[in-house]
């Protein structure tokens, strides 16, 4: 695995400032993120001993989690996506192509900055799983850590890499 | 990156195995201080042999050296000393020449925003035109401004002067000629024969994927 390069991280910090002045979607994505992510956390909250055998509810929260990674998603789409005034989406890899910056390090960039919420949300779902499961079921399943840890934390942060 | 080698740019024996096009064996030497000039017909391999250089997950067998040390894995740092001027460039098209360069120049530690509105001023260039509206005499004046903003060492053309006008070509030539004093070198490429006997220094032609020994340009044709 490369090394993150701190420079390059700083470079793209500064342009991606720069961004935020003149990408008026950002606003757009960072509410449907919210938005998403709330909505699944309806769901995601529940422990796994809720919904151990119940098909449907199981079908329910992996859709929930399918929904909180796409919320996750809209976080990174501005520094994935640009769209000028008009036109349709572009990657925004066709504009630093010629640019003095690495893929991977576009790629450690975005991860950056999903590390911190993704953990804590991981950290307060975990939580209220085992408050939850102790309080309701007065036992715990290492599901309700290890379900959490893979789908709210690694998945999305290991997604970016595709 | 140490610039006080002989050779700025150096390829050994590149070739690539693409299945549509291959490159072979392709071998060159640079120094700074001249203009190179690479001709050929088109589909020979000219853009090819420079996207080797210049893209990210270019695979290809062979070594590109620039400044003696190998470039592979090191894209930014090829990014950081190569100013590439082409059509396929693409810039903020909704945004001005001025916009383009503080948001696009933010990614260059040594942009100096100075130096690019001098140089759109020398070459007659509005800053204020929005990108998509420029003529193409105008993005590549653009581009080159950019790059000289940027404080390149090696400048890359590719086809930048074809159906321009001789008021272009000749604004052009003494805009790369004054930068050779400063330790760059220029690579163009163009099918212009009194382009290349008048305005560069060193000419190779590229045949099927391969790349002629550099000879001066002011024999060739002859």
């Amino acid at each position: 695995m490369r090394k993150i390069d701190y420079e390059q991280q700083k470079i793209l910090d500064e342009f991606f400032e720069e961004e935020n002045t003149w990408f008026p979607d950002n606003v757009l994505y960072n509410f449907i993120a919210i938005m998403l992510i709330c909505i699944s956390m309806v769901i995601i909250l529940f422990p796994y001993n809720s919904w151990n055998g119940d098909r449907d509810f199981m079908t329910t929260t992996i859709i929930m989690y399918a929904m909180y990674n796409y919320g996750i998603f809209f976080m990174t789409a501005k520094y994935s996506r640009y769209r000028e005034l008009g036109n349709k989406q572009k990657n925004i890899v066709e504009l630093l192509k010629y640019m003095p910056v690495d893929k991977r390090q576009l790629v450690y960039y975005k991860q950056s900055k999903i590390i911190k919420p993704c953990g804590l949300i991981t950290a307060s779902v975990i939580v209220v799983h085992i408050i939850a499961s102790l309080a309701v079921y007065g036992n715990i399943n290492v599901l309700d850590v290890v379900i959490p840890c893979v789908l709210c934390f690694l998945f999305p942060i290991l997604v970016e890499y595709v | 990156m140490s610039i006080n080698t002989k050779y700025m740019l150096e390829l050994e024996n590149v070739s690539t195995n693409n299945r549509k096009f291959a490159l072979k064996n392709n071998n060159l030497r640079l120094e700074s201080g001249y203009i190179y000039c690479i001709t050929g017909e088109n589909g020979s391999g000219k853009t090819t042999l420079l996207r080797q250089i210049l893209d990210e997950n270019a695979k290809y067998s062979g070594v590109i050296k620039l400044f003696g040390e190998d470039i592979r894995g090191r894209h930014n740092i090829v990014m950081k000393y190569a100013g590439y001027v082409s059509e396929e460039r693409v810039f903020l098209e909704k945004r001005t020449a001025l916009q383009n360069a503080e948001i696009l120049g933010k990614l260059y530690s040594e942009f100096d925003i100075d130096i690019f509105k001098e140089y759109m001023k020398i070459m007659n260039t509005s800053i204020n035109t929005t990108y998509y509206k420029m003529s193409r005499g105008e993005k590549m004046k653009f581009q080159l401004s950019f790059a000289i903003a940027c404080q390149s060492k090696i400048y890359i053309l590719d086809d930048v002067t074809a159906g321009m006008d001789s008021v272009f070509r000749a604004e052009l030539f003494d805009m790369l000629r004054g930068l050779l004093s400063d330790e760059c070198l220029v690579i163009i490429t163009t099918h212009n024969v009194s382009e290349i006997t008048r305005h560069t220094d060193y000419v190779a032609v590229m045949e099927n994927g391969s790349l002629g020994e550099f000879t001066e340009s002011i024999e060739f044709g002859v």
